[in-house]
């Protein structure tokens, strides 16, 4: 095997003359090393403070954080040539799909994974493609000081609303097209009524992803829009009159989870991260970010419990749009969306 | 009116210019979990929060490496390209010109896509050799654009003269070449590290867990929100990006450099 020769930055602070040696004979992940292609922000926060010093010790491994989206892991996978560079990668439901149509995943025995079971059968395989860690909802998400709560999705056409709506490269953009393209006449397969259908709106804000989003209902440039309920959640424990509201014609889940791929390595610790990931406990630590559980068995406080998409009677009351349906537009949105509407 | 009308516009720019710039550094003072402006109260704790953090440390120095590794490639790599054009027959120079320059018309997001399939292919193990190949091929239209300017108003009968009483190419190169062009080479040396400590769209194809620079790590953050030790790290490397401006001005007169490479 070849030496370990990695330059680290404190090496390279010591003395530059180890330089050249430790630039050019980085060594290929370590035998122990375990790779986790995740999230930033929060989601890596707790990972990184509460997760990794337990389970490292417990499996003698070292568990290294690559940062990312799940469109970027799934480009790396892609470029690998069954050498993947993770062991364990986050994505969402919409992305889960392209991967499995490519054959990017291992193929895992589910009876090995622990507390599957205990997972809504909404974010388990087969209903998703990926072993499902949290949960979103997109509901209507309003400026209270602004505006009585919506009860249709058709309110947002209402005269004098500011409306914020996200490019469709976004999954919640996407299917806010869908929302209007179905009060217009069309459908999930059928998009192109809903471009006409957002250009009634008579004040559109246009905006390109949630960070925005969120700076614009901050800074009041929006009354409302199609957004995360989590979101309007972070917002309102600010201390900011922002609220959410579930039209009659219903809101959205949108699922997010996690995916060993085809080649990885140390299979058997991936198996148990995996378990590890679909337990209450581990769901528990992200509930109080924000994060709503997949783990129907997690008992939250009442006042948590009010911020998250919790329970099976809400989770199941949620719609879960055909992502392969819309998968297989998104080209040809994103390249209408240019053409009709300009950032 | 018409002096009235542009400090006016040149007051305009100034403040577009400088304007985002000091909201991200007076916005990293918040006492608040998001930056905003003007900053509620003031605490010196997302910069605390830093020192805690040695990621962001750790991106940081990658990207120095990086940015400083690249500028000498590019810098090298431009200048033969340049010294090459300028040697070449009209009639190809135009085509081998724009060849040089091709990897400023790619969208970037695309040659970091194939940059990661090229270095897995030939099973490049180290991060940092991706990056600085990756930096080096987005950088060099660059120094070709500059130096190329440059030897453009040298007068031919430098090297000429120089030859005819004996100098070799090397000696060519060393006396003559090389003092005509430094304005010209340092001004490229500054703008390839500017573009490499600030590229995104490549780097986040060829970072790995253990590799991953400034620009990268901020833009993960950014994913979730603004937080403001984003704001704290970006005030850090503004005011560092300034004390190097300022540093290179008081020793070789930046002024005059960016005056005579024009």
């Amino acid at each position: 095997m070849m030496a370990d020769l990695r330059l680290t930055k404190r090496q390279f602070l010591g003395g530059a003359a180890g330089l050249s040696a430790g630039f050019l004979s980085q060594s290929a992940e370590a035998a122990t090393n375990f790779i986790v292609g995740t999230f930033g922000g929060p989601y890596e926060a707790v990972l990184r403070q509460s997760v990794l010093p337990g389970f490292d010790r417990d499996h003698n491994v070292t568990t290294k954080l690559e940062l990312g989206i799940g469109v970027v892991f799934l480009q790396k996978l892609l470029a690998s040539r069954n050498r993947p560079p993770y062991n364990i990668f986050v994505l969402n439901e919409d992305e889960a799909l392209v991967g499995d149509e490519a054959g990017l995943f291992a193929d895992l025995d589910l009876k090995r994974i622990a507390n599957l079971s205990q997972i809504y059968p909404a974010l388990q395989p087969p209903a998703v493609k990926m072993y499902g860690t949290m949960l979103f909802e997109l509901n209507c998400v309003y400026n209270a000081d602004r505006m009585a709560a919506p009860t249709s999705w058709t309110d947002l056409w209402q005269k004098g609303l500011k409306v914020g709506v996200a490019h469709p490269q976004n999954p919640y953009g996407l299917l806010f097209l869908m929302v209007a393209a179905e009060m217009n006449g069309g459908s999930a397969s059928n998009l192109g009524p809903g471009f006409a259908q957002i250009k009634k709106i008579e004040n559109l804000k246009l905006y390109k992803g949630v960070v925005d989003g969120i700076q614009l209902f901050r800074t009041g440039e929006i009354d409302v829009g199609f957004f995360y309920r989590n979101r309007a959640v972070e917002l309102a424990d600010e201390g900011r009159p922002i609220k959410f509201c579930r039209p009659k014609e219903g809101t959205f889940g949108h699922r997010s989870g996690i995916q060993v791929p085809k080649g990885a390595t140390n299979i058997d610790v991936c198996y148990d991260w995996v378990s590890m990931c679909m337990t209450a406990d581990y769901q528990r630590l992200f509930a109080a970010h924000y994060y709503s559980p997949s783990n129907k068995t997690l008992v939250l406080p009442p006042e948590l419990a009010a911020k998250h998409i919790y329970g099976e009677a809400s989770v199941n009351a949620l719609r879960f749009p055909d992502w392969k349906v819309l998968n297989a537009q998104k080209s040809e949105v994103y390249e209408r969306w240019e053409k009709e509407f300009t950032l | 009116m018409g002096r009235l009308l542009l400090n006016a516009v040149t007051g305009l720019v100034i403040v577009f210019l400088i304007g985002p710039l000091l909201i991200i550094m007076v916005g990293s003072f918040t006492t608040t979990t998001y930056i905003t402006f003007p900053p509620q109260g003031f605490t010196l704790h997302w910069y605390r929060e830093l020192l805690v953090m040695g990621d962001l440390l750790d991106a940081t120095i990658t990207s120095l490496i990086v940015a400083a590794l690249t500028s000498v490639a590019a810098t090298v790599i431009g200048t033969l390209a340049a010294l090459a054009l300028a040697q070449t027959e009209a009639v190809w120079r135009e085509q081998l010109r724009l060849f040089a320059i091709a990897p400023l018309v790619f969208p970037t997001v695309v040659t970091g896509v194939a940059l990661y399939d090229f270095v897995r292919g030939i099973d490049l193990e180290s991060v940092y050799v991706a990056l600085v190949i990756g930096h080096t091929l987005i950088t060099v239209p660059y120094v070709v654009r500059n130096v190329g300017a440059a030897l453009g108003g040298l007068d031919p009968a430098l090297s000429e003269a120089a030859a005819g009483l004996g100098a070799g190419w090397v000696r060519i190169g060393r006396e003559v070449l090389v003092p005509a062009l430094a304005p010209a080479l340092l001004v490229s040396v500054l703008l390839v590290f500017i573009v490499s400590f600030d590229q995104v769209s490549i780097s986040i194809f060829l970072a790995d867990s253990d590799t991953t620079p400034l620009p990268v790590r901020i833009y993960n953050y950014l994913e979730w929100g603004l937080d403001p030790r984003v704001a704290a790290i970006s005030s850090i490397t503004i005011v560092m990006a300034y004390a190097v401006v300022v540093a290179v001005q008081r020793l070789i007169r930046l002024d005059r450099v960016f005056g005579r490479a024009g």
